[in-house]
């Protein structure tokens, strides 16, 4: 009796081995394909099917509102509103390039490139090897800086504004991106929309003066218009126009300041001409 | 008695315990095979097709229609149905072979809603471009889709880590 009942419990051991076999090679082999860059989604509205709304409504937005539009073009950003633009923010484009080299490894170097009207049209050589140029593909980013310009005629210098060790812009209290270091004592706040505390700077934290982007600088512009104008009936809204040969890489990037500081509603339009 | 104690132990786990070694495992193959199928539809795979990155938080819910454009090619639920240096030379804001497909499509979604498998006609598009492709070929596809009907428009991109 006692003999029989100890086979059963032997009988019943299931044998795991192979399966653990197979487990530990389709594990790595299924992390090795995953990827773990997940897909989002933006929305946008095309401008002539706005968002529904009811006539009186619709109304209401054409009689008041602000109508807040960007306009992308190569030589900068310019805002504009019901009956009045702000004065352009001259651009200067660089593309970061990164590229392997040597041929056939996996080591990468970065190569900035600074873009002009005569060069837009072609991609740059790639500056270790001269018999090829780098290609669309091998471009990582694109970059856009600000340009402080007097006048016309000059061709400005790159403004440079004040960023914290995080490297995030800070700006006074009206939401001005700040252009010099904070003295110890002096009092700013974070660029950002929901989360502008009070900061007192301390005598040991660094600052560093640094190419101000044209993205934080069209953030402080949007922050300063929302907060004057918190009530009109668009006050989500907003309408990027480009021209035709701006990039959509450029156009995302711009959607993304557009929705994370306060104008999620976003509609594309194209400049005439 | 040292010795033997420590003698006795070792007999006893002899078999190793494979058990929840296995539970471990068959929960990490269950997970990457649920990452896979998250996502697997939306997507083009294309050697020239780079989305951009974004801060978008947006996930991608399921939709029928999907346009995707590369530096060559103009495609329609993964087909190829217009070159796209052709679309920037055209001078008119609609895109023939683009605007076919997608009238199809538009009706194939009535039909869908005559038939009661949906509740109305969404007029959901996802767009796929390549992160280098200019505003004016993108500019016309979306024309296109907001003149067939597809009006609510959504850019698929990257998710940007921060």
């Amino acid at each position: 009796m006692k003999k029989s009942r100890k086979m059963i419990s032997a009988e019943a051991e299931l044998d795991l081995k192979p399966m653990m076999n197979l487990f530990s090679i389709l594990i790595p082999y299924l992390l090795m394909c995953a990827s773990f860059a997940s897909v989002k989604l933006i929305e946008i509205n095309l401008p002539e099917s706005r968002i529904v709304t009811t006539q009186q409504q619709q109304k209401d937005k054409d009689d008041d509102g602000l109508l807040l539009t960007i306009f992308i073009t190569d030589e900068g950003i310019t805002l504009g509103a019901r009956g009045a633009m702000l004065p352009t923010t001259f651009t200067k484009e660089v593309h970061k390039y990164v590229y392997n080299w040597p041929k056939g490894t996996d080591k990468k170097e970065s190569y900035y490139y600074f873009v002009t009207k005569q060069n837009k049209s072609q991609l740059p050589m790639c500056p270790k090897d001269p018999s090829r140029r780098l290609t669309l593909f091998e471009r990582e980013e694109i970059i856009l800086y600000a340009v402080r310009k007097e006048n016309e005629a000059d061709s400005g210098a790159v403004a440079m504004a004040a960023y914290d060790a995080n490297g995030g812009a800070v700006t006074n209290a009206a939401g001005r991106i700040i252009d010099a270091l904070p003295q110890p004592g002096d009092t700013i706040y974070p660029l950002s929309l929901e989360d502008r505390r009070l900061h007192i700077v301390k005598a040991d934290e660094k600052f560093k003066l640094q190419e101000l982007t044209v993205y934080d600088e069209l953030a402080s512009r949007l922050i300063r218009i929302k907060a004057q104008y918190p009530m009109v009936p668009d006050r989500d809204e907003i309408k990027l126009v480009a021209e035709d040969d701006v990039v959509y890489d450029k156009l995302v990037h711009i959607m993304d300041v557009c929705r994370i500081f306060g104008f999620p509603k976003i509609a594309l339009a194209k400049l005439a001409g | 008695m040292a010795t033997g104690g420590r003698y006795r132990k070792k007999k006893r786990s002899e078999g190793l315990i494979i058990t929840s070694l296995m539970d471990i495992m068959s929960c990490i193959v269950i997970f990457l095979f649920k990452l896979y199928s998250a996502e697997g539809q939306i997507l083009t795979n294309s050697d020239n097709l780079v989305l951009p990155l974004s801060l978008s938080q947006e996930n991608p819910r399921d939709v029928r229609l999907q346009v995707a454009c590369t530096q060559d090619w103009i495609m329609v639920d993964n087909v190829p149905v217009q070159k796209t240096p052709f679309v920037r030379e055209l001078s008119d804001i609609s895109v023939p072979g683009v605007k076919e497909k997608l009238e199809f499509a538009y009706e194939q979604e009535k039909q869908m809603v005559k038939i009661g498998a949906l509740a109305k006609v969404k007029g959901e598009v996802i767009i796929q471009a390549d992160k280098n492709l200019d505003y004016d070929v993108l500019y016309k596809i979306m024309a296109t889709c907001g003149e067939v009907g597809f009006n609510a428009i959504k850019f698929a991109v990257m998710a940007k880590e921060e």
